[in-house]
């Protein structure tokens, strides 16, 4: 086991859950992992049924459809999963029993809950990676000596903003990842690393899915599983795989923020017309 | 209001669909990418906004005939250039203007199949 010098900051979901199994699986242990406890989900959705049928009710009903969606892409989930060498038992760990030396819990109503801020202010770690979607605000970004690690999925600055592992497919004709150290802008941090990779979807292997199952698959296991490898590939690069990690020894390149484009959410025609040319003809 | 402070969408977007013939200018395709991010995550476009377009200044929306030339505009640029990105943004916009009402079935339908087509 090789110890990281960085502090995972962990909001329980399938994407951070691969990113724990991959480096756990390469023997990367994190110094300390906190555990970002949200009380509640943000999104319009949910404040909208929230507000119809009331919290309770919303909050089951969320992890009921949460678990529906995981369950009707099990096996593709578990058939993408095996391209890293994981199983779904990889991912059904407990927090609190991972090998790190520390995981602590913060309880936050959101990424903007001054708890959150004041917990991170009083961290003696400085370099975080942040595994969870969302936006880290500008005053968390700004705290003194602090370094938030993010891993995109997209070559910046070319492929900015959001559903960018599609965007990559599309107008690179492959996936691509870039670590950076976020700033206030989207995806405009400095790069530390980045590497591209080649992705088909192959029916024969993959099985036959709805376009929209392969989205949240792809989404949910092989997108993060590609950005934890490209962590790992980062390291694997510098020659440090044998050695505990210090993450500030890692240079990084300024970028331009006016250089490339910011991409948005892609409409369904857009995301079908990619994902039939991921499809091995 | 002083207007000089504001940018004016209506205005700009007449000024655009005249000139997209010719070919838009540099700056007029950076408030383009603007406006697109408008339609990509508020769904809305205002009639005014501050001068860098950061801010909105106005809570009423541009007129039924400047989301049309919107979409003309941008729909033009997407298919000339395969500008993937402003494709993406027409479906949306597609969309938008069904929705609030601003265009029927056949206009929307005959966008989408002009928008397919352009693959």
């Amino acid at each position: 086991m090789k110890y990281l010098d960085l502090t995972v900051l962990f909001v329980d979901s399938m994407p951070s859950r691969v990113y724990m199994a991959m480096l756990k699986k390469q023997g990367l242990i994190p110094n300390k992992i906190i555990y970002i406890d949200i009380v509640e989900p943000t999104s319009r959705k949910f404040n909208l049924l929230k507000s119809i049928v009331g919290g309770f009710l919303a909050k089951k009903a969320y992890i009921l459809y949460k678990y529906l969606n995981v369950r009707k892409t099990y096996t593709l989930g578990q058939r993408l999963l095996s391209e890293f060498e994981l199983t779904y038992n990889d991912l059904n760990f407990d927090i609190f029993k991972y090998p790190a030396y520390e995981v602590d819990k913060v309880v936050v109503t959101g990424l903007g809950d001054l708890c959150f801020f004041e917990k991170i202010l009083n961290e003696y770690n400085k370099t975080f990676l942040f595994t969870g979607g969302g936006i880290l605000k500008k005053n968390l970004l700004s705290i003194p000596n602090s370094k938030f690690i993010h891993i995109h999925p997209g070559l910046v600055p070319d492929i900015k903003g959001a559903d960018c592992f599609f965007w990559s497919c599309l107008m690179k004709k492959k996936p691509g990842f870039s670590v950076f150290y976020m700033n206030p802008g989207i995806d405009t941090g400095d790069i530390i690393y980045s590497k591209e990779y080649e992705f088909q979807y192959s029916e024969d292997k993959y099985g036959k899915y709805s376009n929209n199952d392969i989205y949240r698959a792809l989404l949910d296991f092989y997108d993060p599983a590609l950005r934890m490898l490209t962590l790992i590939e980062l390291i694997k690069d510098s020659g440090r795989l044998n050695e505990d990690i210090k993450f500030d020894q890692f240079k990084s390149i300024q970028q331009d923020p006016t250089d490339g484009r910011t991409f948005f959410f892609m409409h369904k025609v857009m995301r079908n017309y990619v994902i039939d040319n991921l499809k091995v003809k | 209001m002083n207007h000089s402070a504001y940018f004016d969408v209506e205005l700009f977007l007449s000024i655009a669909s005249q000139k997209q013939l010719k070919g838009l200018k540099v700056n007029d395709k950076e408030i383009i990418e603007k406006l697109c991010k408008k339609i990509d995550v508020v769904k809305h476009v205002y009639k005014f906004y501050s001068a860098n377009l950061l801010v909105k200044e106005s809570g009423v929306e541009i007129s039924r005939e400047a989301y049309l030339t919107l979409m003309s505009i941008l729909k033009h640029y997407a298919m000339t250039h395969l500008d993937y990105k402003y494709l993406n943004t027409c479906f949306k916009l597609n969309d938008i203007i069904y929705s609030k009402g601003l265009c029927d079935i056949e206009v929307y339908s005959n966008n989408y199949h002009e928008l397919i087509d352009a693959f």
